[in-house]
C-alpha cells in the first residue's frame, strides 16, 4: 500500500459519516481498516466528532415561524398575485350585475324601496365621480389656458418654457435608466447564478 | 398501516405562496428554521441575533419570491443570503467594538441543546456546558476556509452539492475541505469524542 492510498482512505474515514461513499470507496475502506489502525481510529474520531457537533445544535424558539409570518411585509410580487384579483374581479362584477338589474328595472316600472334605496346609493357615486372628472377637467383647462396667453404675450416666457420642459424630459429618462439598472443589478443579485446562484441581496 | 402523504418540494410550495396560498411560507419557515438559526448562530456567536437575522433572511427572500429560479435549489437561495447578511452583521459588529459585549444570549450561557445529555445533575450540566464551549471555541479556531464549509455541512446541514454551489467551488475541494476541518476539530475535541 502506497502513502497515496492510506491518505486517500485517511479523507474517507472522515467523510464517511456523511453517508455519501459509492459502494466501492466503502469495500475499499473496510478493507485497508483492516489493517490500519490510523484510520481505524480517525474513523471512530470523526463519527465521535459528527454526533459531538449534531448534538450542540439549539433549538429554534417556540413560535418563530409564525412570527415570521405575522411580520410578512408586502411583496411587490403580491398585487400580481391571481389571489388579489379575486376580490376586485368579484367586486366588479358584482356592479355589473347591478347595473344592468339597474337599467332594465329603470326602464320598467318603480323599483321596490330597498332597490330604489341601493340605486339612488349608486347614482349618488356617479354623480360624485361626475362631479369630480368635471373639476378635473375644469382645472386643467384653466391651467392651459393662463399658460398659453403668458407664453403668447412674452416670447422669452415660451423659450423659457421649451427648456423647462426639455430639461424635465431629461431628468424623467435619467432616472428611468437608473430605474432599469437598479432593477437589473438587484435582479442579478437576487436571481440564482451561476451552477445554482440565489441572493435576495 | 398509512402511508404519510408526500411532503410538497420546495417549488412547489414557492409556487403555492405566490399563487396567494400565503399561509404555506410558513411550511419553508419551518422546514428551514432549525438549520438556517443554527448556522447563523456559530457565525455570530448569539442565539437571539440568530433568530432575529434568520427571521431578516426569511423577510427578505419573502419578498424576492417571484424571483426565485424553481430550476435551482431553495436552500442555496436561502443560505447565500443567510451567508451575506451574516457577513454584514459580523462586519457592523467589528465596527462597533465597544458594543461587542453586548448582553445576550452567548454560547456560554446556552442551555438547550437538541438532543440533550442523558444523564442529568450538577457534572451532567457542567460537562455539557464545557462541551459547548469547547465546540464553539474549537470551531471559532479553524481557520476561516473550513470554518465556514464545517458550518455549512453539520450546522446549516448542507450537502456537499449544495455548499459547492454555494461556495463556487468544486466538489472535490468541499470534499477535502472538509476533510482538513475535521481533522483540526477532531484534534480540538479529542477530550469529549469519547462521552
Amino acid at each position: 500500500m502506497t502513502n497515496e492510498d492510506h491518505s486517500r482512505y485517511l479523507e474517507l474515514a472522515y467523510l464517511e459519516p456523511d453517508g455519501r461513499l459509492t459502494a466501492a470507496e466503502r469495500s475499499g475502506l473496510a478493507h485497508h481498516l483492516a489493517g490500519c489502525a490510523e484510520c481505524r481510529e480517525a474513523r471512530a474520531g470523526a463519527a465521535g466528532l459528527d454526533r459531538l457537533l449534531a448534538g450542540s445544535r439549539v433549538r429554534v424558539e417556540h413560535g418563530f415561524s409564525a412570527r415570521v409570518l405575522e411580520s410578512l411585509p408586502p411583496a411587490g410580487w403580491e398585487a400580481r398575485s391571481p389571489r388579489s384579483w379575486t376580490a376586485a374581479l368579484a367586486l366588479l362584477a358584482l356592479l355589473g350585475v347591478a347595473a344592468a338589474v339597474a337599467a332594465r328595472l329603470g326602464s320598467a316600472e318603480p323599483a321596490p324601496p330597498l332597490a330604489g334605496a341601493f340605486f339612488a346609493v349608486l347614482e349618488l357615486f356617479r354623480s360624485a365621480g361626475l362631479a369630480g372628472a368635471g373639476l378635473v377637467g375644469a382645472s386643467w383647462r384653466g391651467v392651459g389656458i393662463a399658460l398659453g396667453e403668458a407664453l403668447a404675450a412674452a416670447p422669452l416666457g415660451f423659450v423659457v418654457f421649451g427648456v423647462l420642459v426639455a430639461a424635465l424630459d431629461v431628468l424623467f429618462v435619467r432616472f428611468l435608466l437608473r430605474a432599469m439598472r437598479a432593477a437589473r443589478a438587484g435582479g442579478a443579485e437576487r436571481r440564482p447564478g451561476r451552477g445554482e446562484r440565489g441572493s435576495a441581496r | 398501516m398509512t402511508k404519510a402523504p408526500p411532503q410538497p418540494s420546495d417549488p412547489e410550495l414557492v409556487e403555492a405562496v405566490l399563487g396567494g396560498d400565503q399561509e404555506r411560507y410558513g411550511e419553508l419557515v419551518e422546514r428551514y428554521q432549525g438549520r438556517l438559526v443554527n448556522y447563523l448562530f456559530r457565525l455570530l456567536r448569539d442565539l437571539e441575533g440568530a433568530h432575529d437575522l434568520a427571521q431578516e433572511v426569511f423577510l427578505k427572500i419573502y419578498q424576492a419570491l417571484d424571483r426565485y429560479d424553481p430550476r435551482y435549489r431553495f436552500s442555496t437561495w436561502l443560505f447565500r443570503v443567510a451567508q451575506n447578511a451574516a457577513i454584514d452583521q459580523i462586519r457592523k459588529r467589528r465596527l462597533k467594538l465597544v458594543s461587542m459585549d453586548r448582553p445576550g444570549k452567548g454560547w456560554e450561557d446556552l442551555g438547550t441543546w437538541e438532543f440533550p445529555h442523558p444523564d442529568r445533575g450538577p457534572y451532567a450540566d457542567l460537562r455539557n456546558r464545557e462541551r459547548g464551549v469547547a465546540i464553539q471555541r474549537a470551531i471559532e479556531e479553524l481557520p476561516w476556509e473550513y470554518r465556514e464549509l464545517i458550518v455549512l455541512r453539520h450546522f446549516g446541514e448542507l450537502s456537499y452539492e449544495e455548499i459547492a454551489t454555494l461556495k463556487e467551488m468544486p466538489l472535490g475541494t468541499v470534499k477535502n475541505k472538509l476533510f482538513r476541518g475535521r481533522q483540526i476539530l477532531k484534534k480540538s475535541l479529542h477530550d469529549f469524542l469519547t462521552d
